[in-house]
């Protein structure tokens, strides 16, 4: 069974909704009661869906590593502003 | 669905002020400019159209609806923006920016600032480095201006919100005694404090906070807009429950109209700073197959075919009369082959064109219908004709 990965875009009233890495064209949504309680919104994670439940692992470092390289690179944008 | 605003004011300062001496306050009215409220299923995208061609593009839905947006604003005539606003990072407002960054020139990119994870915000980002589009993170009280007499403020903007709908761009269009007022997805905690710093926030025409949910739309602000019309921007079906039943009844009670994208699709309002139009039916909350139609839009108004591609296989109506036409029981007809195409029951507004495409590449986008994928027309020639709800052609080409 695989994993795929996701960014958590967003909470919307009930559910979590995730996007599909790298395209994120792809969306899932998740009732909030299924979800690890400790997830927030810009989370990146590994979602396994074996039929009956969702498996959500948190990537905790690529989460780290990607928030830096869009903060960079917003600050750059900025320093030209 | 006109509304003589300027003539009511009028009233009113004549009457209030009739110990002063009496001044001529009656506004003329200014050349036409538009908002196009563009239906990119639940999600945001709004098109802001000045008299003297300047243009601001606020969100582009999600990414899935980039390319209809862009078709819509290339169907409009656009090539290049002035202005594009990300009112916060959610993928259902960003993700359709995307198409647009790729294929229409940008002038000056707004940002809210609020740093998101998802691989859609970076490619966002990168793209505004890598074209070197100006960048600006505003603040409120920041203004753009479209022309002398269309200013657009900024009302609110947080990038230090630890929730990104709370981070949301909010704006207030105002041409002379038109506004519009543009929530993006911002909740009560933003209308609160929006009331309590004393911002005006009245407006004739509200787009209401995240797509009708009851996390916005609270109703002292909403009593505060005192909105004659307004819109909500949701894609029929949610699974959230947009719009919800107490901010119907909120909008309601302040005796606004109701319009949606999901029921009417792309919303278009014109008006010349005094009165306004919409060419829209107004929200039923039964569905987009709704089968009561409002009074301005049942009228018959003159639709022709403009054009006809036989090898393309696309047919374009245009509606060339001054009030919106709904299409429900008009038929498109391929002569050789007597082929009918039934109409949906959605409007045309004042003219604006449609396009009904068949064949292989036949497709269904913003100002685009797919009848099938099947070949329609002849190539060696075959008429079309537009038959119009009673029956009657109205418009024929050989």
């Amino acid at each position: 069974m695989n994993y795929n990965k996701y960014t958590l875009d967003r909470f919307d009233g009930d559910y979590a909704i995730f996007l599909k890495r790298p395209e994120e064209t792809e969306q899932l949504l998740i009732h909030h009661t299924e979800i690890p309680s400790e997830l927030k919104e810009g989370d990146i994670v590994n979602i396994m869906d074996d039929g009956f439940d969702y498996k959500i692992e948190l990537l905790k470092e690529e989460t780290e590593n990607q928030k830096a390289r869009v903060n960079n690179l917003l600050q750059q944008l900025r320093n030209k502003e | 669905m006109k509304k003589l605003i300027g003539l009511l004011m009028f009233t009113l300062l004549v009457v209030a002020g009739c110990t002063e001496p009496v001044e001529e306050t009656y506004e003329a009215p200014l050349k036409e400019m538009t908002v196009h409220f563009i239906d990119v299923g639940q999600g945001d995208s709004i098109f802001i159209e000045a008299p003297n061609g300047k243009t601001m593009l606020i969100d582009g839905g999600v990414k899935g609806a980039g390319k209809e947006v862009v078709a819509y604003l290339k169907a409009q005539g656009v090539n290049r923006l002035d202005y594009v606003v990300a009112t916060h990072p959610d993928a259902d407002h960003i993700g359709g920016l995307i198409s647009v960054l790729n294929s229409i020139s940008i002038k000056e990119f707004i940002d809210s600032g609020k740093v998101h994870t998802s691989q859609t915000y970076e490619e966002m980002l990168s793209l505004i480095q890598a074209k070197n589009i100006k960048f600006t993170i505003p603040k409120a009280g920041d203004e753009f201006q479209l022309e002398d007499n269309l200013i657009i403020e900024v009302l609110a903007a947080d990038e230090t919100a630890s929730d990104n709908n709370d981070a949301s761009i909010v704006l207030r269009a105002e041409y002379q005694n038109i506004s519009f007022l543009l929530m993006g997805d911002a909740d009560h905690g933003v209308e609160q404090e929006l009331l309590q710093k004393g911002t005006d926030v009245q407006a004739t025409i509200l787009k209401a906070g995240h797509h009708g949910s009851n996390t916005s739309s609270s109703p002292k602000f909403v009593e505060a807009v005192s909105p004659l019309a307004t819109i909500l921007s949701y894609g029929q079906d949610n699974k959230y429950g947009h719009p919800h039943a107490e901010v119907i009844d909120i909008l309601k009670n302040v005796n606004s109209e109701i319009y949606s994208t999901a029921e009417a699709g792309t919303i278009v309002i014109t008006t010349d700073g005094v009165t306004y139009d919409i060419g829209a039916p107004q929200w039923t909350g039964v569905g987009a197959t709704s089968s009561i139609p409002a009074s301005a839009s049942t009228k018959s108004g003159k639709v022709e075919l403009i054009s006809k591609d036989l090898y393309e296989e696309i047919v374009v109506i245009q509606n060339s009369s001054n009030q919106s036409v709904n299409l429900e029981g008009w038929k498109l007809i391929s002569v050789e082959g007597n082929q009918v195409f039934d109409f949906p029951d959605m409007n045309l507004a004042p003219g604006k064109k449609l396009s009904i495409t068949s064949g292989l590449d036949a497709k269904a986008g913003a100002g685009t219908l797919e009848w099938t994928k099947r070949q329609i027309w002849l190539n060696s020639g075959d008429a079309a004709q537009l038959v119009n709800v009673k029956g009657e052609v109205v418009s024929e080409l050989q």
